[in-house]
């Protein structure tokens, strides 16, 4: 994955670089909008993160300008003001999502996993979280275990095990991963599956969810039941523990 | 209110006090007059009984026709005049020098006059005090006392009306003064009472101007005077929650830079272990601008303790910018509109359900759709710090709850919308739970690492928008629950 850092406090940004270099990504900074439209003519980015008060044109403009140039990838904004009407402004002007300076890093990754989930289901036919893949167009899901340091050794191939879904848990995962890292709306599935059954009960949805457990839970994913709201697909530690991992690796 | 009404009750005392003493005094002076002009009366009374003394003794025209006989008498018409007008209240005596009755009524035989000038006395006879004139005279018949009685003494029936004719109309009339005085300076002083009432019914917050015309002419000065003086606090308190509001946005810059710098270094270490946090480090120090800098190790937990306080400060800063903003005056200056509660908690959840689940806290809601008319921002400030509270002080393996909806209110028919977050934590005494309010505040011996604004905001936020917030145990008496009640 390659991202587009454009701010131009250089402690922050060498900050954010470390950080996402750190979690995987490859960063490509620079300090100016200017440079970085200039940039964007030459290479091809998968997401750019804009700060907002920059010198000359701003973050806003900035992202004005790559949408009207055509391109596509995800922006997310970062900006020093909260007031609302930044944040209104900085959505029409064509900026995917926003973060309010200071901010905490594991927060900036979910945000940037959930803008390229969202990019990549709409360019690709393939979803992943962590070692699990839906590709939607052959609708085959599937787990591919994810080389990382504390999980598979060398010496046992990183062998792809296919997982049945019936075709509402089809629709019920796909819905789970097109929301993941954040938590679906339980109603909203209910939405989603009445193209299946008029008359569809949230006991059904329990149903299928708890299939969905039995299937996801012996390579390491949970699917975390959220009181009044829904659920949310989660990864479960490498060692079988109840401890969260904060951060799935983004695919590279 | 004892402390206010002393402001104007010495007022209203004094204008009583003023008008009300000379009324006495007057009617006083009115009662004095009265008794005057029956003294005068009086003395007209024994000028005419001494008029007729001597036609009185006129009147007897021949001595008696033996020795012993009264002598024989012809009253004459003044005296029966006399007489005549007063029946039964009249009488007269002619007494022999020896002191017996002659002719008249035999009651006057009381003691003779020494001299021959006329004497004046009282006497009561039968229930009815007379003034009794008695003169020596010499007569036809000789030498011989007449007495003449009159019982109809105008000071007796003055006096005996004197209360009905002078102390009750003086009564009635000072009792309506008093009522009527009372009245009007009441009613004289009621701008005045309004202006007291209109300045204690204000809350601290509330500086703004007062009706200069609402007032009367003489307070207009003072009312004037009053607004210059809330202009001026006003100025004062702007210009520093300006000044609070841009130091904490100010502060945001370099902690973004500080706390970006230390994120990354915890993501580092607490991903790779210390020893691939040496091999980074290096790359740090070429990218940063600590360039050719002695380099120094710091251990997994120092940066770990180093990105807790960088994000408690940034924190801090964050809420400081929040209660500055939702200061009452300066988020009048934004429009409201109509807003989502139940959205807003979604959102709210979503955000926290990471920090709920490195506690392994059961985060979740409840909500009804509800809709209010508010700040988005601030009550989105506000859920949101009752929900950081809630699981930073809630314990491992806890529960801690969204709500909104719609309530009833006090008044009936009335609905109100309420935001609420409940938790099954430690709780707040029911003593602390107004200076938890306080900004800076903090429970005694409470865990967690709060800058005790959180609530101070909830509560800043709660006035911007005319809310209530509600602090009260949760269910079965355990945890806490803070509820913001909102006119829908």
């Amino acid at each position: 994955m390659r991202l587009l850092l454009v701010e131009d406090d250089v402690m922050v940004a060498s900050g954010i670089k470390l950080g996402l270099s750190d979690a995987g990504y490859a960063v490509d900074w620079v300090g100016s909008a200017e440079r970085a439209l200039e940039v964007t003519k030459m290479e091809s980015f998968d997401l750019a993160v804009v700060d907002i008060g920059l010198p000359l044109m701003d973050g806003l403009a900035l992202t004005h300008r790559l949408r009207k140039e055509g391109h596509a990838m995800p922006v997310l904004i970062l900006t020093a003001r909260d007031a609302l009407h930044d944040r209104v402004q900085g959505l029409d002007m064509g900026a995917d999502d926003y973060m309010v300076k200071p901010f905490e890093l594991p927060e900036l990754l979910a945000r940037l996993r959930a803008l390229l989930r969202r990019s990549q289901a709409a360019t690709s036919a393939t979803l992943t979280f962590g070692p699990l893949e839906l590709d939607t167009a052959h609708r085959m899901a599937c787990i591919r275990p994810v080389p990382s340091a504390a999980g598979v050794s060398a010496s046992q191939p990183a062998a792809t095990v296919p997982i049945e879904l019936g075709p509402r848990e089809w629709t019920v995962m796909e819905y789970l991963l097109l929301q993941a890292p954040k938590p679906a709306n339980k109603d909203k599935l209910l939405q989603a599956l009445t193209g299946w059954d008029k008359e569809i009960t949230p006991n059904a949805v329990e149903v299928y969810i708890s299939r969905l457990r039995g299937k996801l839970e012996p390579h390491g994913i949970a699917l975390r039941s959220i009181r009044g709201f829904g659920y949310r697909l989660e990864l479960l530690a490498p060692s079988g523990g109840a401890g969260l991992v904060a951060d799935a690796l983004p695919g590279e | 209110m004892p402390a206010p009404t002393g402001m104007t009750s010495g007022l209203q005392r004094r204008l009583l006090l003023l008008l009300l003493v000379p009324l006495f005094l007057l009617a006083a002076l009115n009662a004095w007059f009265d008794f005057r002009s029956a003294g005068s009366a009086a003395l007209q009374q024994d000028r005419q009984l001494l008029s007729l003394v001597p036609l009185l003794a006129d009147s007897v025209v021949a001595r008696g026709l033996t020795e012993g006989d009264p002598p024989a008498l012809l009253t004459a018409p003044p005296v029966d005049e006399f007489l005549n007008e007063r029946p039964g209240l009249a009488a007269f005596a002619v007494l022999g020098l020896d002191g017996d009755v002659q002719i008249g009524e035999r009651w006057l035989s009381s003691p003779l006059p020494a001299t021959r000038e006329p004497e004046f006395s009282s006497e009561e006879y039968g229930g009815v005090t007379y003034r009794i004139v008695s003169q020596r005279m010499n007569t036809v018949a000789g030498e011989l006392v007449v007495r003449l009685a009159d019982g109809s003494d105008p000071r007796q029936q003055w006096l005996h009306l004197v209360w009905i004719k002078v102390v009750l109309p003086n009564v009635v009339l000072v009792t309506a003064a008093v009522f009527g005085v009372n009245w009007a300076v009441r009613r004289a002083l009621r701008p005045l009472l309004e202006l007291k009432e209109a300045v204690e019914r204000r809350s601290p917050r509330d500086l703004s101007a007062l009706d200069p015309q609402a007032s009367p002419d003489e307070v207009r000065p003072l009312v004037l005077s009053l607004n210059r003086l809330f202009d001026l606090v006003n100025a004062q308190a702007e210009s520093q929650r300006r000044f609070v509001a841009d130091a904490a946005h100010q502060l945001r810059t370099p902690l973004a830079a500080l706390q970006a710098q230390v994120e990354a270094w915890a993501q580092a270490v607490n991903r790779g272990g210390q020893a691939d946090w040496r091999d980074r480090s290096v790359t740090a120090g070429e990218a940063g601008p600590l360039h050719g800098a002695a380099e120094i190790t710091l251990s997994a937990d120092q940066i770990n303790k180093l990105r807790s306080a960088a994000r408690r400060t940034s924190q801090l800063a964050n809420q400081l910018l929040a209660l500055s903003r939702a200061d009452a005056r300066s988020s009048q200056t934004q429009a409201m509109q109509r807003v989502d509660l139940k959205q807003l908690c979604e959102v709210q959840l979503e955000n926290h359900l990471d920090a709920a689940a490195g506690k392994d806290i059961d985060l979740g809601m409840d909500c009804l759709p509800a809709h209010v008319c508010g700040h988005e921002w601030l009550l989105r400030e506000l859920l949101g710090n009752l929900v950081d509270n809630a699981i930073k002080y809630t314990p491992t393996g806890g529960r801690v709850t969204l709500r909104c909806g719609m309530g009833p209110t006090d008044a009936p028919g009335g609905t109100q919308a309420f935001l609420e977050v409940e938790d099954d934590g430690p709780g707040v005494p029911e003593a602390e739970r107004k200076k938890v309010l306080e900004r800076f505040y903090r429970v005694q011996g409470a865990q967690g690492d709060g800058s005790g604004l959180g609530l101070a905001i909830a509560e800043e936020i709660a006035r911007a928008h005319r809310g209530n917030l509600c602090i009260e145990s949760g269910a079965a008496g355990r945890g806490l629950r803070v509820a913001l009640w909102l006119p829908a």
